[in-house]
């Protein structure tokens, strides 16, 4: 400090060496200058800030380029063996034993390019999805004689998890000869492909439609007659007469039916006209009729244009089929119905319940005791593992409420359960009580910082308890209550375990319409994100073909959580914003 | 808890005369200190002592009527024997020391005391004739008959339209027409609804604190009440808003009976009609602010009011 500084003659000098001792300390970036327990802290915020930013940022790259085409490599040997496939790691680190044998046989081995292994997925014949014929094999780096990228190698699925590798040769119509190298071959495929497979699935909707149509006719029929022989003292003619009806709709329905095959019949000829033939690696080729193909592609063509296309196709196709013929195959639309719907009907039966209970601690309970206790029961609740409340709600709702309404309700269908199993709705209860402590402890946290003096204004208005809650207290809550939704939402869908045991499942194989929300029943097990995460990272063996649809499946219910927090968040500013008292 | 009516007044009988009283000095200003020491210190003792009430009082038609009334927090004795008649479309404030329970007093007319925890009350009070502190009367009908009146002021985080209609709204009131016209004639009534009418939907929690004050009374005429509870209405405000306040006083009498507390000695001399003088839970003197102020019968009221109490 200068002399002058301790020595100010006047107000304005003062103030003057204010401003400049302060300007000696500002350091970088305008900011205050350094103060150890400054960096400090800034250190750790900036940890975390790079951990969460790295996760996201992590899981969206993986996310959004696991269906990203892979390129086709033709690689042969130096045994003489040659394989066509797909790349799935470049460089895997070898296995165990290979490294012990790699380390025993060749001490020279020291260069890391060689030590690796490539790991390729090439066509597998048989569609069991056992690891003994998945089609992926691991090919020690050392022992590549040469790679080459074939420009037409194309990657044809069949469906049920058989993916054959080679290059086209011909394409017939019927049996004339249209064309015999890759590059005219190819965009005949994909054109005559599409157009077939349209044809396939229009047959296959009308025939869903008319069988629908002659089970809904036979059964209206059956119906009558059963009505018409329950009152067959009456009329004995009505009997006669409503079987009569039965048997001209049912050679109705048999002629109806025959037509169909028939036409089925056509279609299929039609869809069967055109053929390609596909030449493999060791001199296999394949006669495939275009209508079996479920896709092509051929991945070395593709620039980034169309790769970025392929991936979007790939990627709708994910987000809006169901089960296929494996995990591999299968979308994961099901299972996003499933997650949104348990856990909206989590969030319904919550938040009333929750919010109720808390305004009953704060407003209601005159009895200290009886509020200690209860308020501890319910926090000590809310640290109960998420796995003993699926034990819970097993218990309860699949093994004891359950049958009971099977019992009132449903005793037709017995001996098979409708409630007394697992089911979205249990899942929904199981959910709910798992986390009504959450919801509760923060509607009570808001409902507790409602001023006095409001409340009081209220009563001194000559409002009732209940109109003070609902009209004062509320408004103030409404904040406490979006964060206990937004922190439920966020517990239930880390909560995978418990809806294990009460009716989330694997694969929902329902007929298609099964999956949509109109249909979705109370009664039905359903698929859940979290839980097909598990299943994709621990229950197939296939971890290199899997891996990309892990990192996929997560992705979307790490979005699908978030945009559900956003909601919550967004609410809660409004409900913020009109709270907020300005400084007077 | 409730001392429902069992003390009722005998008609006749003047408040001087129904108890031994300890030596009450009737000199305004003569400066005897052992006397006051012993009225003071009767009340310290707990000893009952009676209040003065000047016949100018006792003339009015009573709009709410105090008898006997005691009222405890736990075992704290908060209120001890106040007999008051408070009348009909005047001001009448109460003055007295911090802590005196002035407040305690108020809350108790609107029955918000019920509220705290392990409060009772004994003696009886009765609005326009009907008793409030009986098993029977229905708590919210009965708040319903009054309006009260914070010292801090308290609005509801709402818009300023349904903070004024607030108690028809609680009262079921639907139709349009009759929520504007109440809040308009309110908002006028209070001097702010030239201030406030192109905001009635903003929050109001946004307007200034003198304009939350007013609109306070607003909500708390908004239902027509039988009498107005104010409890140092002014506290918080700047002399500006204050005065707007006491305009409004002004403009009252007649038409509104009201209860007001203030620490304000000249407030209380301007602005009402009638003043009771409380100490320590107890009515010292009530009467004609006019008499209260210049000429009180007790020593201790004219040191109270002189501010030489203490
Ligand atoms: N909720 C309560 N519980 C226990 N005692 C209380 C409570 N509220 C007030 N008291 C006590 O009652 C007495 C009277 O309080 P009151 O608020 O009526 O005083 P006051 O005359 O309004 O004072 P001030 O002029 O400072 O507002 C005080 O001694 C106070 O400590
Ligand atoms: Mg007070």
């Amino acid at each position: 400090m200068t002399s002058h500084q301790e020595t100010p003659t006047s107000a304005g000098d003062e103030e003057r060496a204010c401003v400049s001792r302060d300007a000696a300390r500002v350091g970088i970036l305008g900011m205050p200058a350094a103060e150890p327990m400054h960096w400090l802290t800034g250190g750790a915020l900036a940890m975390v800030v790079l951990s969460v930013g790295g996760l996201l940022g992590l899981l969206l790259v993986h996310g959004l380029f696991a269906f990203w085409p892979k390129p086709i490599v033709r690689l042969s040997m130096t045994d003489g063996r040659a394989y066509l496939g797909e790349v799935l790691s470049w460089n895997a680190s070898p296995t165990a034993s290979a490294r012990r044998d790699l380390i025993v046989a060749s001490r020279s081995a020291s260069d890391p390019e060689t030590i690796g292994d490539m790991i390729l997925r090439v066509s597998n014949r048989s569609p069991s999805p056992s690891s003994s014929d998945s089609g992926i094999v691991r090919l020690p780096r050392r022992a590549i004689a040469s790679q080459t990228i074939d420009p037409w190698a194309v990657a044809i699925d069949l469906g049920g998890n058989v993916r054959l590798f080679g290059t086209p040769t011909a394409f017939y119509e019927q049996s004339t000869l249209i064309a015999d190298e890759p590059a005219r071959i190819w965009p005949l495929f994909e054109t005559r492909h599409r157009e077939v497979r349209q044809q396939r699935r229009d047959a296959q909707r009308e025939k869903d439609n008319v069988l629908a149509d002659v089970d809904r006719l036979l059964a209206s029929k059956r119906r009558e007659l059963a009505a018409a022989r329950a009152r067959s003292q009456a009329s004995p003619q009505a009997v006669d007469d409503a079987e009569e009806a039965l048997a001209y709709a049912r050679s109705e329905s048999d002629k109806e039916l025959d037509r169909l095959r028939e036409r089925l019949a056509q279609v299929e000829a039609s869809t069967q006209r055109y053929r390609m033939i596909v030449k493999g690696t060791d001199g296999t080729t394949w006669n495939l009729a275009l209508v079996d193909i479920v896709r092509g592609s051929a991945p070395n063509q593709a620039g980034f244009l169309s790769a970025v296309v392929t991936s979007c196709e790939r990627w709708k196709e994910f987000l809006t089929t169901g089960a296929g013929d494996s995990v591999q195959q299968s979308g994961i639309y099901p299972a996003i119905v499933g997650t949104l719907a348990v856990t909206m009907i989590m969030t319904v039966l919550v938040v009333p319940v929750g919010v109720m209970a808390a305004f009953f601690l704060r407003e209601y309970t005159r009895n200290p005791t009886l509020r200690f206790c209860l308020r501890i029961t319910i926090r000590n609740l809310a640290g109960i593992p998420s796995i003993v409340f699926g034990v819970f709600g097993l218990l309860l709702f699949c093994d004891t409420i359950g049958p009971a309404l099977d019992a009132l309700w449903f005793a037709d269908s017995l001996p098979w359960p409708t409630f007394g199993k697992g089911g979205l709705l249990w899942a929904g209860c199981t959910l709910a009580l798992l986390t009504l402590p959450v919801v509760i402890v923060s509607t009570e946290d808001a409902v507790a910082v409602v001023p006095s003096s409001v409340r009081q204004a209220s009563y001194a208005c000559g409002a009732s308890q209940w109109q003070t809650i609902q009209r004062v207290i509320l408004p103030y809550a409404l904040p406490g209550i979006a964060t206990g939704t937004l922190l439920a939402i966020a517990r239930a869908a880390a909560a995978v375990a418990p809806l294990m045991l009460v009716g989330a499942v694997t694969m929902t194989h329902g007929s298609e319409g099964n999956e949509t929300f109109s249909q979705l029943q109370l009664d039905q097990e359903f698929m859940h994100l979290g839980l097909h995460v598990y299943n994709l990272a621990f229950e197939t063996d296939d971890h290199w073909t899997t891996r990309p649809l892990l990192y996929a499946t997560a992705l979307v219910l790490l979005v699908i959580v978030i945009s559900l927090n956003m909601v919550a968040i967004a609410l809660r500013s409004r409900w913020r914003q009109r709270l907020a008292v300005r400084e007077l | 808890m409730i001392g429902g009516g069992r003390l009722s007044p005998s008609p006749g009988r003047t408040p001087q005369d129904s108890r031994s009283v300890p030596m009450l000095k009737k000199t305004p200003g003569s400066p005897d200190p052992h006397g006051d020491n012993d009225l003071l210190a009767a009340i310290e003792r707990g000893e009952p002592i009676s209040t003065v009430t000047h016949e100018e009082a006792l003339r009015e038609d009573p709009v709410l009527a105090i008898e006997h009334f005691n009222f405890w927090y736990g075992r704290q004795q908060v209120l001890t024997d106040i007999r008051m008649p408070i009348p009909r479309g005047k001001i009448t404030t109460l003055i007295g020391p911090s802590g005196c329970g002035k407040s305690t007093l108020l809350r108790c007319v609107n029955r918000l005391n019920d509220l705290a925890d392990e409060s009772h009350v004994s003696g009886q009070m009765s609005l326009n004739g009907a008793p409030l502190y009986d098993s029977s009367v229905d708590v919210i009908a009965l708040r319903k008959r009054m309006g009260m009146v914070f010292q801090k002021s308290n609005p509801f985080p709402k818009s300023v339209y349904e903070n004024v209609v607030y108690p028809l709204r609680i009262d079921g009131i639907r139709q349009r027409r009759r929520l504007d016209e109440a809040c308009e004639s309110s908002l006028r009534k209070v001097a702010l609804w030239d201030e406030v009418k192109d905001r009635l939907r903003d929050n109001a929690l946004t307007l200034s604190a003198g304009q939350q004050q007013r609109l306070c009374i607003a909500r708390a005429i908004a239902a027509e009440p039988e009498i107005l509870l104010m409890d140092e209405p002014c506290s918080a405000l700047d002399p500006i808003a204050t005065a707007k306040i006491e305009d409004l006083l002004e403009q009252f009498k007649g038409s509104y009976s009201i209860l007001l507390v203030t620490h304000n000695l000249q407030q209380a001399s301007r602005t009402s009609d009638f003043t009771a003088f409380m100490f320590l839970g107890r009515i010292l003197e009530f009467g004609p602010t006019r008499t209260i102020f210049t000429r009180p019968r007790l020593a201790e009221t004219n040191d109270f009011v002189t501010g030489r109490f203490g």
